[in-house]
């Protein structure tokens, strides 16, 4: 029997899994993929806004806000990159208006020090702004994070504290029983107190399993992406963005923290909730649509395209409530844009709701995060240092983000080991670099296959049926049945 | 750590190994930087034959020739080769930072050459829509796979792109008993050799689809297919007359790119053609004592030139620490009609020995006509038969041809 489980493993039910493990209780995380993040939190802007977007007295409006407070902190416990590079929201024609309705939005919402700004300075500052800006909002608070590596290490911090994790659990059922719920997923049965459904794009099927009839009903919308090699890095230094419309922030413009430009999303409902594609349309659509907002994009250096779905709802806000017949169990749903910023605010938030039930007792030693993470980013010394210990630190097998084969082995010899080679370049950024693993995926899949021991052929891109090796291998290797 | 050498060089592919001896034969103290296991660079997964027709007068696999230089270096007690070292930077002052399970070296030098070889275009930079499934492959990391690791990618194949890495893996493929659906091409002509075509493709019977491209990815896990369609004139897709092809793998064999992100980190100017540094005839960029040879200069179709072009590199640099060459003046070569490229893209002067020029065609071509002009003034002209883009056109052109030339130019028309 469990005091807590939670279903879900994004950035929201990460960090709840962390904030509920410095406390004297049980916890359970049960995600039905094979790794984390593997919804919403694995694809998007990864910008932590300011906190101007949302309407005043909403939910989102004050999780946003305060959750950009909590980012910085954070973000240094958990070891995760954040920049505050700021954001504009540029306007062209008469939205002088807008943008003043805007700033008050902003203030009331509690975000500060929010600039106005004339064409000349913005383009002082960003020299690749469409010329025909006329005003900017500036918002020197926003900024960008590595959503990867936040949920990630937030869970490995909650494992290293006591949290328990199951991947490749999908809950399937829960019940009511006397003294809680039991929870059903597609490999066994668990019970518990209390449960946080933090389910993402599939958080209105949890709260259906319990009220078929609930009138709560997610609509899965789809935002396609192009990202940029390195080599575009000065490119812009902040976020870009259009003004609002009723659709959302629309297209923007950014770099990324690990130095890369990021182009999109657009915003298309779609009916498959799995529907990950791209499409010519859409790619098409984001680069008119920032073509707008800087003329000169080096579409030529594009690296990567890919596409993310936002969990948004019939209710608009963040939908963060008990139903009423079937108390003890939380429901985060809902959780669109601004949901990586919210999200430190909503696992505080959690904590609030368990504390409210039951006398929760804070543990007396808390864990810190400690891992070393980007081999990269060390001084000369320290490297020095690590290849002295161990000289595995010394072979670097991503040429283009210069990974080395010691960090490749760390990230499967984790708290949360890392079994696929999407999983390991989530961790680590090898096949992240502008030759996208053409070089590095041979001697990743080697590596996992004599960490993990098991046949090379078993190992997937991410999990599933998603074999790397296919078919009989008529090469020269005996392939393990694949049942 | 501390190093200090006379040369570096970057890469133990073939140009490097030809750069080493040629300035080993001359005296100097060399160290091969090589980030792979072994020296041979992308010849070791090369196992078809076609290698060195030019520079031995007989054919070869990619390994075999290979280990020709590797054995004649071993001759040389003043090379010195690390292997599974990665250079990661490199400073305007030459000094070079490496790094190999012995630790974090700063290499301090007296010339550098740089024989990185290329990579090879992605699906990203192909910006191909779809699902993001397993199964996608680019077709130099497919041979790799199959030839050095023993793994077959799948089982039923279709490729992208006619280059000649493509080529030789469909017939490599098919050989190991995968189903090879045909190869996909945008351009309305094969992007590799001719004698690849015949070899690799109608010899087995896999068609080859011009003016075609794959539009869309299928597959949730693994590849299950995709969509092709013709292509205009302007090379756009025609959706609409989309056919959808069942396959669990798809190669990528659609371009390389030079490698040369060190290069770009200090500045020196790159040629938006070649994608590699501008090079005058004794292959040194634009930054003294910084040389430049092989698949990282221009993308070669044959090794020999990949050889030829290390040799000269390697003797450039002894010259240049000898204090041999002193250039009074330069010029920069511009291409007109129908080149696409040149190497060199500078003459120094003087000129006192022959020059080999590099050239690929934006298209085929029948009797053409290469004109070498200063200003207005015709100085020279080579016919050809015919000219394609897959082919590159290498040249000799002796000093006498060759005095000073204020605005030297090579065209090409019919
Ligand atoms: C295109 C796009 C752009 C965005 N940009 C930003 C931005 O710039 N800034 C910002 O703040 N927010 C942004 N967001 C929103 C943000 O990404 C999300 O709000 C946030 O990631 C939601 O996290 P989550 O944990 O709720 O959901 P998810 O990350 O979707 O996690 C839910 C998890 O639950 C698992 N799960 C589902 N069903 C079950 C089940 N039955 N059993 C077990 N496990 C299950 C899933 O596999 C998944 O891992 C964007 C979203 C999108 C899609
Ligand atoms: C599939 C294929 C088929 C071919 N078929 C033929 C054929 O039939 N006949 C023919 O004549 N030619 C053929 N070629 C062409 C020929 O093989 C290439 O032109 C030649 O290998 C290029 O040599 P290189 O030394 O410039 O580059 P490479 O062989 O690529 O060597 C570059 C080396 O540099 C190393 N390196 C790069 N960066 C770093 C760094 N930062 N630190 C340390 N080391 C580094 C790499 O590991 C590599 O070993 C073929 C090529 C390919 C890919």
């Amino acid at each position: 029997m469990e005091d807590v489980i939670i279903i879900g493993g994004g950035v929201v039910g990460s960090l709840i899994a962390r904030e509920l493990s410095f406390y004297e209780i049980s916890v359970l995380l049960l995600e039905k993929e094979e790794d984390i993040p593997m919804g919403s939190t694995k694809a998007n802007s990864a910008i932590v806004h300011s906190g101007y977007d949302p309407l005043p007295g909403t939910l989102k409006a004050k999780t946003n806000v305060e959750g950009n407070r909590l980012y910085k902190d954070l973000c240094e416990e958990l070891k995760v990159p954040f920049k505050r590079i700021g954001a504009y929201v540029l306007a062209f024609n008469d939205e002088l208006k807008t943008l003043l309705e805007l700033k008050e939005r902003g203030k009331t919402n509690g975000v500060s020090e929010i600039q106005i700004l004339k064409r000349e300075e913005i383009l002082k500052r960003e020299p690749n702004i469409n010329e025909e800006v006329k005003y900017a909002l500036f918002f020197p608070t926003s900024g960008i994070t590595n959503p990867f590596l936040l949920t990630i290490h937030a869970l490995e911090n909650a494992i290293e504290n006591g949290a328990k994790v199951k991947l490749r659990e999908e809950v399937i059922g829960i019940e009511k029983k006397d003294m809680g719920y039991k929870v059903i997923t597609n490999k066994s049965e668990y019970y518990c107190k209390y449960i946080i459904n933090c389910a993402g794009i599939n958080a209105d099927k949890i709260i259906h399993l319990l009220d078929p009839d609930y009138p709560f009903t997610i609509t899965p919308r789809k935002g396609e992406y192009l990202i940029l090699d390195k080599k575009a890095q000065n490119f812009v230094k902040s976020t870009i963005f259009h003004v609002p419309t009723q659709k959302g922030k629309g297209v923007l413009v950014t770099p990324t923290v690990d130095g890369n430009i990021l182009l999109g999303p657009t915003a298309e409902n779609i009916e498959d909730r799995e529907d990950k594609s791209t499409s010519h349309e859409g790619l098409l659509e984001v680069k008119e649509k920032v073509k707008k907002l800087t003329p000169n994009v080096p579409f030529s250096l594009v690296i990567n395209i890919f596409s993310g779905i936002r969990a948004s709802s019939t209710y608009k806000d963040f939908f963060v409530q008990e139903i009423p017949e079937f108390k003890n169990i939380l429901h985060f749903a809902g959780i669109d844009s601004p949901g990586l910023t919210s999200a430190p605010s909503l696992a505080k938030m959690a904590v609030e709701w368990l504390k409210e039930k039951e006398n929760i007792k804070r543990k007396k030693n808390i864990k810190n995060f400690e891992k070393i993470i980007s081999f990269k980013e060390l001084t000369e010394e320290e490297k020095e240092n690590l290849i002295k210990e161990d000289p595995k630190w010394g072979h670097i097998i991503c040429r283009c983000e210069h990974v080395s084969e010691m960090e490749v082995r760390n990230a499967i010899n984790s708290p949360l080991p890392a079994r696929t080679l999407e999983a390991i370049k989530k961790r680590t950024r090898a096949g992240m670099g502008r030759c996208q693993g053409a070089f590095c995926s041979y001697h990743i899949m080697k590596i996992l296959s004599e960490e993990l021991e098991i046949p090379i052929n078993m190992i997937t891109l991410r999990g599933g049926k998603s074999f790397l090796l296919n078919g009989e291998n008529k090469v020269r290797w005996k392939y393990a049945k694949r049942s | 750590m501390q190093k200090e050498v006379d040369i570096v060089i970057i890469g133990g592919g073939p140009a490097g190994l030809s750069a080493s001896i040629s300035s080993a034969e001359r005296g100097k103290s060399i160290l091969i930087l090589e980030r792979n296991e072994e020296l041979g660079g992308v010849l070791n997964q090369c196992i078809h034959p076609g290698f060195g027709l030019i520079y031995f007068k007989e054919e070869l696999t990619g390994p075999e020739y290979a280990y020709r230089f590797i054995k004649e270096i071993e001759k040389y007690p003043n090379i010195e080769v690390w292997l599974e070292t990665m250079v990661v930077d490199i400073t305007n002052e030459k000094e070079i930072t490496a790094i190999n399970k012995d630790g974090i070296w700063k290499i301090k030098t007296k010339a550098i050459i740089f024989s990185t070889g290329c990579r090879e275009r992605t699906r990203g930079n192909l910006q191909i829509p779809g699902t993001r499934p397993a199964g996608i492959y680019t077709a130099g990391t497919a041979q790799r796979l199959v030839n050095i690791e023993g793994y077959l990618p799948g089982e039923k194949i279709l490729i992208l792109g006619s280059g000649d890495i493509g080529l030789i893996m469909a017939r490599r493929l098919k050989w190991e008993g995968a189903e090879v659906i045909g190869v996909i091409e945008k351009l309305p002509y094969p992007g590799g050799l001719t004698r690849n075509l015949v070899q690799c493709l109608e010899d087995y019977n896999i068609p080859l689809y011009l003016k075609h491209t794959v539009v869309e990815i299928l597959g949730k896990d693994r590849v299950e297919g995709v969509y092709i369609a013709p292509v205009d004139d302007y090379g756009n897709p025609i959706t609409d007359n989309k056919k959808f092809i069942e396959c669990d793998t798809l190669l990528l064999s659609a371009g390389l790119i030079p490698e040369n992100d060190l290069l770009e980190n200090i500045n020196i100017p790159l040629d938006p053609r070649t994608q590699g540094p501008y090079v005058d005839q004794y292959l040194s960029t634009l930054k003294e004592g910084i040389f430049s040879c092989g698949n990282s200069l221009l993308v070669n179709d044959l090794v020999d030139y990949v050889t030829l072009q290390g040799i000269l590199a390697g003797k450039s640099a002894v010259r240049y620490i000898n204090n041999e060459i002193n250039i009074e003046k330069r010029s920069h070569i511009e291409i007109d009609g129908n080149l696409r490229l040149v190497v060199p893209q500078y003459l120094s002067y003087p000129i006192l020995e022959d020059i080999t020029f590099y050239f690929r065609v934006k298209e085929p071509q029948k009797s053409a006509i290469l004109t070498l002009k200063d200003n207005d003034k015709r100085i020279k002209e080579w016919r050809f038969p015919v000219v394609k883009p897959a082919e590159m056109i290498v040249i000799k052109v002796k000093p006498e041809f060759l005095r000073y030339m204020e605005n030297p130019k090579f065209s090409m028309e019919g």
